[in-house]
């Protein structure tokens, strides 16, 4: 919600987002903050496009069945932690973590928060943190998942089919091309961006 | 010919217009009826705008009120949806009523039934409120703020006038606007931003500061003015915000260091104490009605991460000689957080000397976020202090001012629905008898519930604020700003 919320107020124009809106009405409707949730709910329904989603959701205040007869709230719901931790706009990888970790079949939180660690360049936890996700259900490793994976196993050993990860064979090649197209001391960072601007190596060593 | 045809044609609509239904055979409930807002049996000043309302949990094809005088005059409203009294005629019946009742019988037509609530009273003060209100209308949110700005609003009427608005020194924040006990002649607030700045307006001449100095932590926050007008408490403060985890709590905003400073005007001196600059946190200076001391909330600082449950806040107090700007030599604890478990922040004198009032909540010193915090009264003659339980509510009541004669005060709750910060007024007696809240009344009543701003800060003006908005520009983008020399004392 903080980030609707937040979205919302750093439109330009000092408008107002109706995306925003509705699902800060729809946090605060599974939350059970009811008197909020019909003060956003009463705008949407003033709305034409949102008008019959916001009739449906304004017969669930206050009603946790119906709100859990909803499968996506339901799960929701089920995810809301109960232990209280103070974060910070920089502590985004501890609140993910507290919230994977309160319900660990939580995908979608184990995802923030592995792209976080991507993001921010802390391999050292990613690693330490990937085991955690055999048990959501992947197919197969997220490939930039893999692209990092292989980028640490690389910096322990030249053959990369010595890797513990199931990596797929095309980007060992990626890798293997990568490596030697860095180590040539010849590319320019507009040569790599054009062969390798798509994959995590290039964001970690070129992308601030 | 046809002129006398509009004639009759207007002259009928006017006739009609002018009708009621008669409220026949009403069923008679046995309550009072849950008008919004909430003014069932309320005390209000003389001076105050009409009390508008509507029922929102009912629905109605007609709403039929009766406003009664002793002498048995009466405003009678009927209305499809909501009602709103005649303004002058309200004002001339609570002129009339000073220190009496009226009575407010409402009836609701609905499938073509009439019923009819118990009467509830409005009781008209003998107390004077002051002329209106100062407050910062701004989103509840987070760190982003969109438009936002300081207005002023007649208590009398529903006229509200920007005094500042970000919108004129577009992607700065205004906040912390304070007075010398109402006075908008001496007014103080801080623009926030890269033409960052603490605007002095004394006298119509305005001044902007640059109140960061090398020896302060930050630009001077928390304002209260001392009431010679010689100078301004302020507290200096390293603010962060954490995020609560839990859903329903949502943000905590915090110090992590703080002290307490003086700013001389005359001499352009911000000055402190060794016993005001601690390693403890120290905020919220304000300063007595006869200006010889400054009371102060003071905390032990805890681990933010760990600990910020811990850090609470106690009521302290230091003298201070107006004539040579000296602080004393020793702190007092008037309210120890070891003796309350609890975190006093605001506290507010009132003028008459009788009491301080201030928010008391769990942990921390931001309780505007803290869905427990409660107003409590600290009467100076015993040092006993209560519960305001006649104003508090289960959600959210924090910031507050005392008018003028000390008989009113206005305070911020969330009461209305747990978050969007509304103002509200009660009246206190001779004898501390605190009477039943009221929401700052709007011209129509359903104001609020579309309304997605909080009322932040509300202060009391004994007459409007005149800023110019040219000049405020002028000053505010041309960067040039005077900054305090600083001293502090053994």
């Amino acid at each position: 919600m903080r980030y609707a919320f937040e979205a919302m107020e750093a439109i330009p124009d000092y408008k107002k987002s109706t995306r925003a809106v509705k699902r800060i009405a729809e946090v605060n409707l599974l939350n059970g903050e009811n008197k909020v949730a019909v003060k956003y709910l009463k705008l949407l329904q003033k709305t034409l496009y949102y008008r019959d989603w916001t009739n449906k959701a304004m017969l669930c205040v206050g009603n946790d069945k119906l709100i859990d007869s909803n499968p996506e709230w339901a799960e929701l719901r089920k995810y809301r932690v109960t232990k209280d931790f103070l974060f910070s706009e920089d502590e985004k990888d501890q609140m993910l973590g507290l919230l994977f970790t309160h319900s660990m079949t939580n995908r979608m939180a184990y995802d923030y928060l592995m792209a976080y660690l991507l993001l921010t360049k802390d391999l050292n936890h990613f690693v330490e943190y990937f085991p955690l996700g055999q048990k959501l259900g992947y197919n197969t490793i997220p490939a930039h998942y893999q692209e990092a994976l292989i980028y640490l196993w690389s910096n322990k050993s030249p053959n990369l089919n010595g890797s513990p990860w199931p990596i797929d064979p095309q980007i060992k090649r990626n890798m293997a091309n990568y490596i030697g197209m860095y180590t040539s001391g010849y590319a320019t960072e507009s040569q790599m961006y054009s062969a390798f601007s798509q994959t995590y190596w290039f964001y970690l060593q070129y992308r601030k | 010919m046809l002129k006398l045809k509009y004639f009759y044609a207007i002259a009928i609509l006017l006739f009609f217009a002018g009708c009621k239904e008669n409220v026949n055979s009403p069923v008679m409930q046995k309550i009072k009826p849950a008008i919004y807002p909430d003014y069932v049996d309320v005390t209000v000043p003389a001076t105050i705008a009409p009390l508008n309302f509507w029922i929102k949990a009912e629905k109605y094809d007609l709403i039929d009120v009766v406003l009664k005088a002793e002498d048995q005059t009466e405003i009678h409203i009927q209305s499809k949806d909501i009602v709103q009294f005649p303004i002058a005629k309200w004002h001339d019946m609570l002129k009339a009523n000073v220190g009496k009742s009226l009575q407010v019988v409402v009836s609701i037509k609905s499938n073509g039934q009439w019923k009819q609530y118990l009467p509830f009273k409005i009781n008209i003060s003998s107390y004077l409120i002051d002329y209106g209100l100062v407050y910062r209308l701004i989103a509840p949110g987070y760190e982003v703020y969109s438009k936002m700005g300081i207005y002023q609003r007649n208590l009398s009427d529903f006229e509200q006038d920007p005094i500042v608005e970000n919108t004129l020194i577009p992607g700065t924040c205004v906040n912390c606007h304070a007075f010398n006990q109402n006075n908008p002649n001496q007014m103080s607030l801080h623009l926030r931003g890269a033409q960052g700045a603490t605007m002095l307006l004394v006298d119509g001449k305005m001044e902007m500061l640059n109140t960061k100095t090398d020896s302060t932590m930050s630009p001077c926050v928390y304002p209260y003015w001392h009431p010679s007008g010689k100078y301004i408490a302020y507290s200096v403060n390293q603010t962060r915000q954490g995020f609560h985890e839990v859903r329903n709590e949502r943000v905590e905003v915090f110090d992590m260091a703080s002290d307490v400073v003086v700013y001389d005007i005359r001499k352009n001196l911000l000055m402190t104490s060794s016993l005001l600059k601690t390693k403890d946190l120290e905020t919220f200076p304000v300063f007595s009605p006869d200006g010889k001391t400054l009371y102060y909330c003071s905390a032990k600082q805890r681990d933010i991460q760990t600990d910020y449950q811990n850090i609470k806040y106690s009521l302290c107090k230091i003298s201070f000689d107006p004539g040579t700007g000296k602080f004393g030599d020793r702190v007092d604890t008037l309210i120890s957080s070891t003796q309350t478990g609890k975190s006093v922040s605001f506290p507010r004198p009132s003028f008459d000397g009788k009491y301080i009032m201030f928010t008391l909540s769990n942990y921390g010193n931001f309780s505007i976020w803290h869905r427990e915090a409660d107003l409590y009264l600290l009467s100076l003659n015993d040092g006993t202090y209560r519960s305001l339980k006649e104003v508090n509510s289960n959600e959210t009541e924090s910031f507050h001012d005392w008018s003028t004669n000390s008989h009113w005060f206005v305070f911020s709750s969330r009461r209305d629905d747990g978050l969007y910060t509304r103002p509200y007024f009660a009246s206190i007696d001779d004898h501390g008898n605190v009477t039943k809240p009221f929401m700052l009344p709007q011209k129509d009543p359903r104001f609020y519930d579309s309304f997605l701003f909080s009322f932040n800060v509300p202060e009391f003006i004994i007459s409007k604020v005149k800023v110019n908005f040219n000049e405020f520009e002028k000053q505010a983008e041309n960067k040039q700003r005077v900054t305090p020399q600083y001293m502090k004392q053994n």
